[in-house]
């Protein structure tokens, strides 16, 4: 408690200066009342030496009182007669009447011989010997004698003279009691206590009288000794002890003061002064407190404000009034803050946005879709994930620069954000990746969402004077049906988004099969590197005839997994992951050399066939293609004429530029291209103008349909033509009837393959087809 | 009265003896106002008629202070001053009175004890004086030097002694005996008491003391 106390600063400084305050002032009282006790003492000495004065010449006025009343006794003629003449009633009444006369407690006549005559305070003792001889030694010696003397407890103050006619005939003392009432007379004069106490040869004091208690009597007469002018400190008491003149005993007087008279005035006075400092005191806490909290209250409020910016809030500034100082700090403060708030803002734009679209980043889109989940969970309600992916965005990027593919994104993003409820949020992860994040909305309500995205970006888009056609592919999953936590539902949305994308379907929901397959997908392709190895990839080979002529023209060498345990893998099964994992290159060498080989092997046996290898558009970003080519070429001593590599359309597209360039060397070493699915791609007859290509494959789609449908007919019509034009010759794929076929000759089209020819067939069935036909064709034309 | 006078006339012209008394006191001072008595062994005769002797009152002081007389002496107190006197004494050997009085009262004071009679004046308390009433007609009073010079004795054994006022011890104890035949000398230092004597009052003139 008081550490905690003493951590606060406000404390602090009240405490400081309390304590400061509190010493100074108690050492100042201390050091008052020393004096004060000092004053008292000395005051106290001053009284009682004032007090023995006043004492003495009161004694000595009783003194004189009595010499004058026993002098005047002892010269009175009528008394003198009476001594001389032994006339002991006379003597006694006038004894008396002189004694009356002054209050004398005790009278008496000594004669010359010092025996008693008479003696008020005991009529028997007459003619016994006079009890205190030392008086009377004293009186012959100075004329007479005054002093107090013992009788029984009791002490008298004495005077002794001579009765003289006119020389002494006898002594004559008068006496006054020494008690309570002559203690009372001193006490009258002098303002002092005072305490009469006597003794005897070897007895104790005893009091005589006093204007003090019994008890304290009874202290003082422990304390006394000898009878010497003494001072006594008996706690609050001080006394001085002043010696009587005594005779045959001692007496003293004890002038007594007691400390508490001697301090009340000063008591009073610290009393005020105890008052003074307890209400200063009481002044320096409230006065500290104030001056304090001038310091303290604008640290509390500095300390508020950076707890708050602590916790994110820089909205309130500090609002301080005070000294300049405070007001000065105050507005430090407030620049700071926001100057801290403008970098902050800047620095979570940077960390959650991002700068081209200024969309939420993956960072931030995951962050709200956890949130959302948690939100999602305790409401029990949905959330929905939307992966957008643009389709062929590379092509626009590559064809007409990253400046236009930036404000194609930025215009994507543009109208997704124009799409979505405020309460959803748009991001783009990355590249041409968008995500949309639907608050409470279930999958069938996202999927309609999707669809309109899709539609919306049907819609040109207008850039730099280019009009251009997008299309996105998107992938839909959903909390709580396709996953409970946001990783999850972003896996499930990327697989949905690929599935979409390689249906062609725009949009796709998860489904669980989606990811089996993508599993297995995997484990494919880890199975593939082993096939090259294990020999499980073959080729087979499917013809290409002169549609004119009948002739075998060449033949395209296709790829064949034969897998242990799954059997024959179609290549769309494992070609598309092996293009997304680069793995497509090692196939595509082996699959050339492969040809190669082949085409060697049959051009040695006096059957020269030009053999066509389907290579991907990863192929093309491969610099040592050409190498490739040149190395299996040479190896296998095959003329470059008799290799003919394809590539589809959409393969070209997808990388234009690349693509002219390889084609270009490619042709440079003399091996021919052709351009493989023509018709599906989108491709700008400007950039087919720059290929060096050889030959024009015609999409099995609209050969499919070609008798049927006249708009295929004029599109092939025309494609042929075009080709022609450019000098290519022109090849129909999936011709699978007479009709089809008869259909293409009529069109002018160069050359066939297809089930109506042949359907793929391994290198010895196609020797066999190929020796049949022969001899088949023989056979009809001779 | 006036042949006792002569008779001791006589008797003194008949014997020649003549006694110096020197009294000092303890620090070897001289010893005034001591009286000096020869008592013979054969008693002296008796003077017809022992010779009057005043004792004066001057300035409120008995003079002499001390005044040796022969027994049955008449002494008169005359008053010089210009108060009243009231002259008394209470001693064994005479008590007597005389009440406030001016001038010399009528009758003198017959003095027929010997021993010594202290006098005083009631009225004036310093007032003091000794009157010796001697038995023996051979006494003298010691002057300022100490020395009592008694002349006229007759030959023969005496007893003497010395008196005063102060004397601290009996005055028997000064007795001392002596064959006298035509001078003899003696000497005494006495042991003496302080005076007692009141403060003379302070409008008197005088030399007043204790």
């Amino acid at each position: 408690m008081i550490v905690r106390l003493l951590q606060s600063l406000q404390s602090r400084i009240v405490i400081f200066f309390l304590v400061l305050l509190a010493l100074v002032q108690g050492v100042a009282l201390a050091l008052l009342q020393k004096a004060n006790e000092r004053n008292a003492r000395q005051h106290i000495r001053q009284e009682l030496a004032v007090g023995e004065r006043i004492f003495r010449r009161l004694s000595e006025q009783n003194a004189g009182r009595l010499t004058q009343a026993v002098e005047i006794l002892a010269l009175d003629f009528a008394f003198r007669q009476a001594v001389a003449t032994h006339d002991l009633p006379t003597i006694q009444s006038v004894l008396l009447n002189h004694g009356a006369r002054i209050q004398a407690d005790r009278m008496a006549l000594i004669a010359l011989d010092r025996r008693l005559i008479t003696d008020s305070l005991d009529p028997q003792s007459a003619g016994r010997a006079f009890a205190l001889p030392q008086l009377v030694e004293a009186a012959e010696r100075d004329g007479r004698a005054t002093g107090i003397v013992m009788h029984g407890t009791r002490a008298y103050q004495v005077v002794l003279v001579p009765v003289l006619a006119p020389t002494p005939i006898a002594w004559a003392m008068f006496g006054l009691l020494v008690d309570d009432r002559l203690a009372k007379d001193v006490r009258t004069v002098s303002a002092l206590d005072v305490a009469f106490f006597g003794r005897t040869a070897g007895e104790p004091w005893t009091p005589l009288g006093a204007t003090v208690s019994a008890s304290l009597q009874d202290r003082f007469a422990h304390a006394l000794e000898a009878p010497q002018r003494t001072v006594l400190e008996l706690d609050e008491n001080h006394a001085l002890v002043i010696p009587l003149t005594a005779y045959q005993a001692d007496v003293v007087a004890v002038l007594s003061s007691s400390m508490e008279e001697a301090m009340a005035p000063f008591q009073q006075l610290g009393t005020l002064l105890v008052v003074l400092v307890a209400g200063s005191l009481a002044a320096c806490v409230v006065g500290s407190i104030f001056i304090a909290r001038g310091v303290t209250r604008p640290l509390s409020a500095l300390g508020e404000m950076t707890r708050r910016m602590e916790q994110g809030d820089y909205a309130q500034p500090v609002e301080l009034t005070g000294p300049h100082e405070v007001s000065e700090l105050a507005h430090r403060f407030n620049l700071m803050r926001e100057a801290i708030a403008a970098r902050e803002a800047q620095v979570t734009r940077l960390a959650y946005r991002d700068p081209l679209s200024d969309l939420p980043n993956r960072t931030l889109f995951n962050d709200r879709l956890r949130v959302a989940i948690e939100v999602a969970k305790r409401s029990a309600t949905a959330v929905t994930v939307l992966l957008m992916d643009l389709d062929r965005f590379k092509n626009i990027n590559d064809a007409l620069g990253h400046h236009i593919g930036d404000l194609v994104l930025q215009q994507v993003a543009q109208r997704l954000t124009g799409l979505v409820r405020k309460s959803d949020t748009t991001a783009r992860l990355g590249g041409d990746e968008f995500a949309v994040l639907l608050n409470s909305a279930g999958v069938e309500e996202a999927h309609s969402v999707a669809q309109k995205i899709v539609a919306l970006l049907e819609q040109p888009i207008e850039v730099s004077q280019q009009t251009l056609d997008v299309s996105a592919s998107i992938g839909v999953a959903g909390f709580p049906a396709h996953g409970e936590d946001a990783d999850t539902l972003m896996r499930h949305a990327d697989a949905a988004m690929y599935a979409a994308k390689r249906a062609n379907i725009g949009v796709a929901v998860y489904d669980p099969h989606m990811h089996e397959r993508r599993e297995e997908e995997l484990s494919l392709l880890s199975e593939l590197r082993q096939a090259i190895d294990w020999g499980e990839l073959r080729l087979v080979y499917q013809p290409k005839v002169d549609l004119s002529r009948g002739e075998l023209m060449g033949v395209e060498a296709l790829v064949r997994w034969q897998h242990p345990t799954k059997g024959l893998v179609p290549p769309d099964r494992f070609i598309p992951f092996a293009e997304e994992t680069g793995f497509v290159r090692t196939i595509t060498s082996w699959v050339i050399d492969a040809a190669v080989k082949q085409a060697a092997a049959w051009r040695a046996a006096g059957r020269p066939l030009k053999v066509s290898v389907n290579i991907s558009v990863h192929d093309l970003q491969n610099p040592e293609l050409v190498e490739v080519l040149t190395a299996s070429l040479e190896r296998h001593r095959l003329p470059a004429s008799q290799l003919l590599l394809e590539i589809t359309e959409s393969g070209v597209m997808r990388d234009a530029a690349r693509a002219i360039e390889m084609l270009k060397r490619v042709d440079e070493v003399g091996v021919g291209c052709a351009i493989d699915d023509f018709g599906t791609g989108y491709s700008s007859l400007a950039y087919i103008k720059q290929l060096k290509v050889d030959e024009l494959k015609i999409d099995r789609s609209f050969i499919r349909t070609l008798v049927s449908d006249p708009k295929d007919r004029a599109i092939v019509l025309s494609t042929i033509d075009l080709a022609h034009n450019l000098g290519l010759v022109v090849v129909a794929e999936g011709v699978e009837d007479g009709a089809s076929a008869q259909l293409l000759r009529e069109l002018g089209c160069d050359q066939m393959q297809g089930y109506h020819v042949s359907q793929p067939l391994d290198a010895a069935a196609f020797e066999t087809w190929a020796a049949a036909r022969a001899a088949g064709r023989r056979s009809s034309i001779s | 009265m006036i042949r006792v006078l002569i008779l001791f006339a006589l008797v003194r012209a008949a014997a020649a003896a003549e006694l110096e008394a020197v009294v000092k006191n303890e620090r070897g001072e001289p010893v005034a106002e001591a009286v000096v008595v020869a008592v013979p062994d054969v008693p002296a005769p008796k003077p017809a008629r022992a010779k009057p002797e005043q004792v004066e009152q001057i300035d409120q002081e008995f003079v002499p202070r001390v005044k040796a007389v022969l027994v049955g002496s008449a002494v008169s107190f005359p008053n010089r001053d210009g108060v009243r006197h009231h002259v008394y004494s209470f001693s064994a050997a005479k008590r007597f009175d005389l009440p406030l009085y001016v001038g010399t009262p009528a009758n003198p004071v017959i003095f027929d004890s010997p021993g010594v009679v202290t006098i005083g004046c009631n009225i004036h308390d310093w007032m003091v004086g000794y009157i010796y009433v001697a038995e023996s007609p051979y006494y003298a009073t010691t002057d300022a030097k100490g020395i009592a010079r008694l002349s006229g004795l007759p030959g023969g054994a005496y007893t003497v002694r010395a008196w005063h006022p102060q004397l601290a011890s009996p005055e028997a104890t000064t007795r001392r005996r002596m064959e006298l035949a035509e001078a003899g000398r003696l000497e005494w230092v006495l042991a003496l008491k302080p005076e007692v004597r009141v403060r003379r009052a302070p409008t008197s003139r005088g030399s007043g003391r204790y």
